[in-house]
């Protein structure tokens, strides 16, 4: 009876301490990983992945990496793969009359779950996996061994291994810092704003700057853009957003902006170039994305084509198959065959102009046309920033515009900027004038001026902004 | 004529089943033809192609029989509906079988249509009497760098270039077992080489070399526009290796591009526009012209000569046979792929008239287009199935200017053409099977 307990109570622990570390630590960053696999059953799918190193395992990652977009189920595959891996090895073990064959089935499961957690996706789990339900087979051969109750000490030290991985993972910076990534990543992705800016905060940007661009869409959002941008550690006017950067972070965040903005096409172009980053130049997100966007641009025939070939995914043919029954037969609404896009406007790759270009292509977005106004500031062109300022309507000026017009001179009755804000300008103004820079430095603090101020001092601001309309 | 060998298939069987599963055992005639995917009602194709696969349209089953007469294959098709007790026969319709011959290979690129990056890159090659497919070599072997522009000397399948860009890049040749890299940045006029055209003597090598970019436009259905700042053509004599700027292709004040020679060799026709400035706000303004350059002993003579164009269209990739151009004709600008509006057209070098080959466009854009080495069929790239992916096209041209309905390029089942994520780029015709060249190329680049 307790050889019978003992049987299942090693496997059990593992499960449940891989399972509880991964949910509380690493949720997120599985349904990232989930987004980011792709299973398809094509002739192509199949061809490609057999041309790669380690095929086998790759299928098999990829099989189960695609259901791990839906939450929970990602730690839980990951628990199971790790338990796999010790029953596995700890039969292996036995078989071939290792002593300590706990203990050692538990390090090796232990090991390979770090470094699976460790790394950008599982895949070391289901080499490990593939590779030992190979070689299990063949330890079959072996005569079978009485089975030696494990001592106290062995299960303290099998208990001790198991907390040491879930110590290393659940404290290692690594882990948190991707996690954050990907709780942010989502939560943007599902315009949970909210959540956006509850992990992405003035104080947590000190140490992960590189996340301020999501807070600042998100600030487009919740209208707060103009209110607390500046109470972010922005440094430079790249921090604004990731233009230019052909990473995974930037064409993942650059095709949501410009979806969120409108720009349907420079959005597609994004995915297109997210999906480069991995094998088969393609995601399951990716294929998602471009239905959406192909959706929100009006061509139906590409929604059904990505729909099509969605339902080639074990994951996700359900809905997709949902999805082709809706859009059938239904013709696309962007403008017909022929059509000439000489005239067209276009997008490039400077924020400024193409924001500028959106707005002159009648997409009335609000979210792109405060952005413009933030380039405006963070360029310090302060006369072209009065001049766009004037074409909006506010109720009520948010609080860095207030202290852009002020700086511009502009008269603060007219339009209609708060006393407070003109009291705290007449502050500095004055302290200014008294040549008292810790006192500037304290009131400016979190304010356009503190930024404005810093950017005149680098020489920042000489050149202004040039548009050929 | 091993084609022939390979697959007598369709032409030789006189009878052969389709059949989708849960077929009617009774059906009604229609005298309608089957509204099929893709269209292959009256094409012609040439003798012992692989089997051409089709949908019904409507998405409903089919199953279809083939019955040969003379140069033509009868194809009578039953559809009908899940559950139907009652199928319908429609009208047999007409596929012809041409007797002049086609080459046994293609080759092509397979990349995705993305913008400006790309993951897998394969030059591939596709057996016309199967559907087997294989790699000649892809981007793994310049570390995921791009493989672009592939060329064979007169379609033969040993002599072969393309450029592998990236990190320590270069032009490939390839000549047999002999493989080198050659840098033409590094070379003569220090020119990067881009759409290239190997000479029929087999010494010269014709390369345009473009500063291309491109932006996006706002919510069009044509989502960019590729374009060029600058371009010439350079000459590369491939006996000495040296590579010079042609000064009468390479003016200041204009862009050429898209080098193609005549059958002898004595003609190089090509593309030329006014340079513009801030050309993706003036894109509307390129327009290209048809050129040709005379060309003797390793020189070219004389002052380049405008065949055809105006500020109404622009011409690309102009390919010479039997006494015709056949270009691609878009509105404006020299990437016509992302042209809804790009059709084939040919210039008739005697009347010095130019026309559409109706018969071989769409509504889509039908772009790259290469002639077999007898002349007799021409592949092209369109985009006709979604708009977006571009899919390959061969038709027979009877002569005088004039082809037959062109056909998809068959797969073993039409849905392929759907589920392919990736484009077919630069369909050439070859004469033979061309080797895996993966791990000879990825020497060069260790």
């Amino acid at each position: 009876m307790m050889k019978n307990r003992e049987k299942y109570i090693l496997p059990a622990l593992l499960f449940l301490v891989v399972f509880a570390i991964e949910a509380l630590f690493q949720r997120y960053t599985a349904i990232i990983q989930g987004h980011n696999s792709l299973f398809l059953l094509t002739g192509d799918y199949f061809r490609e992945t057999f041309a790669a190193p380690w095929p086998l395992s790759h299928i098999l990652e990829s099989f189960f990496l695609q259901f791990y977009e839906i939450p929970m189920v990602g730690p839980m595959i990951n628990a199971l793969a790790t338990t796999l891996i010790f029953l596995l090895f700890n039969f292996i073990l036995q078989r071939i009359r290792i002593p300590f064959h706990n203990l050692i089935a538990v390090a090796g499961a232990c090991v390979c779950w770090i470094f699976a957690a460790m790394a950008t996706t599982p895949l070391l789990l289901y080499k490990v996996l593939l590779i030992s339900s190979g070689v299990a087979p063949a330890a079959l051969l072996l005569k079978k061994r009485e089975i030696v109750r494990a001592g106290v000490w062995e299960i303290a030290v099998v208990g001790l291994f198991i907390i040491t991985a879930a110590l290393f993972i659940s404290l290692s910076k690594e882990t948190r810092s991707v996690e954050t990534t990907a709780k942010v990543r989502y939560a943007t992705w599902r315009g949970d704003w909210n959540t956006v800016l509850e992990n992405v905060t003035p104080q947590s940007s000190i140490d992960r700057p590189e996340l301020m661009p999501y807070a600042f869409l998100a600030m487009g959002f919740t209208g707060e853009l103009g209110q607390r941008l500046f109470s972010y550690p922005i440094q430079k006017i790249e921090d604004f957003d990731m233009e230019g950067i052909q990473s995974i972070e930037g064409n993942y965040f650059n095709s949501l902006l410009n979806y969120y903005m409108g720009n349907y096409n420079e959005a597609l172009h994004h995915i297109f170039q997210y999906s480069c980053h991995f094998p088969h130049g393609m995601t399951n997100f990716s294929l998602s994305q471009m239905i959406r966007y192909n959706n929100a641009l009006g061509n139906y025939t590409m929604v059904r084509k990505y729909a099509q070939i969605l339902s080639h995914s074990p994951r996700y043919s359900p809905s997709a198959r949902k999805l082709l029954k809706r859009f059938e037969g239904v013709q696309d609404s962007i403008p017909p065959a022929g059509h000439l896009s000489s005239g067209a406007r276009t997008t490039t790759n400077n924020p400024q102009y193409d924001l500028l270009q959106l707005s002159l292509a009648g997409i009335n977005s609000p979210i792109a046309q405060e952005r413009f106004l933030c380039y405006l500031m963070l360029q310090g062109d302060l006369q072209y920033f009065v001049e766009a300022f004037s074409i909006f309507h506010w109720e009520r000026i948010p609080r860095h515009y207030e202290e852009a017009l002020l700086l511009a001179g502009v008269n603060p009755n007219k339009f209609g900027i708060s006393i407070t804000s003109q009291r705290l300008f007449n502050e500095i103004s004055s302290a200014m004038a008294q040549m008292d820079m810790p006192a500037v430095d304290r009131m400016a603090k979190g304010t356009y001026w503190e930024y404005h101020f810093r950017k005149q001092k680098e020489g920042a601001f000489e050149s202004g902004l040039e548009f050929d309309l | 004529m091993k084609l022939r060998h390979y697959i007598t298939g369709v032409a030789l069987i006189a009878i052969v089943f389709h059949s989708c599963s849960g077929a009617p055992s009774e059906s009604i005639p229609s005298d309608s033809y089957p509204d099929i995917i893709p269209d292959y009602i009256g094409v012609t194709i040439p003798e012992g192609i692989a089997p051409l696969t089709f949908e019904m349209a409507d998405g409903t089953n089919c199953r279809f029989e083939t019955e040969r007469e003379g140069d033509t294959l009868w194809y009578s098709v039953t559809s009908w509906r899940k559950g139907d007790k009652k199928g319908t026969i429609h009208k047999p319709f007409p596929v012809y079988i041409s007797a002049d011959l086609i080459d046994p290979y293609i080759a092509y690129r397979l990349i995705e249509p993305g913008y400006e990056s790309w993951h897998n890159i394969v030059i591939a090659q596709r057996e016309l009497a199967s559907y087997k497919e294989s790699r000649i070599v892809s981007n793994r072997a310049n570390d995921m760098g791009c493989v672009n522009c592939h060329t064979f000397d007169s379609g033969d399948p040993q002599k072969m270039l393309f450029h592998a860009r990236g990190k320590g890049g270069g032009t490939v040749f390839i000549d047999g077992d002999q493989i080198r890299l050659v840098k033409l940045a590094e070379v003569g006029s220090q020119r990067q080489g881009t759409y290239p055209a190997w000479h029929p003597s087999g010494r010269y090598v014709a390369f345009s070399s473009n500063n291309t970019r491109q932006c996006f436009t706002i919510n069009e259905y044509q989502p960019i526009e590729v374009y060029d700042t600058a371009s010439d053509i350079i000459l590369m004599d491939l006996q000495t290796d040296s590579v010079i700027l042609v000064p009468q292709l390479s003016l200041e004040t204009r862009m050429e591009t898209f080098p193609s020679w005549s059958e002898d060799g004595s003609t190089l026709y090509f593309c030329s526009a006014a340079s513009v400035e801030n050309v993706a706000n003036n894109r509307g303004q390129v327009h290209y012209r048809l050129m040709s350059a005379k060309f003797e002993n390793g020189q070219f003579i004389g002052e380049p000569e405008e065949l055809f164009g105006d500020d109404s269209c622009s011409v690309s990739f102009p390919r010479y046979n039997d006494g015709y151009v056949l270009f691609t004709h878009t509105a404006f600008g020299t990437f016509p792929i992302w042209h809804d509006e790009a059709d084939l057209w040919m210039y008739d070098t005697r009347s010095k008239e130019a026309f559409p080959a109706e018969i071989l466009n769409s509504d889509k854009a039908e772009s790259y287009h290469s002639w077999s080495s007898n002349g007799k069929w021409v592949i092209f790239g369109s985009r006709r199935l979604d708009g977006r992916y571009t899919r390959l096209y061969i038709a027979h041209y009877k002569g005088n200017g004039e082809f037959d309905k062109p056909f998809l390029l068959p797969q073993k089942n039409f849905k392929h053409n759907t589920l392919r994520l990736k484009s077919y780029n630069i369909p050439e015709f070859i004469k033979g099977e061309v080797k895996d060249y993966e791990k000879a190329v990825s020497k060069l680049f260790k």
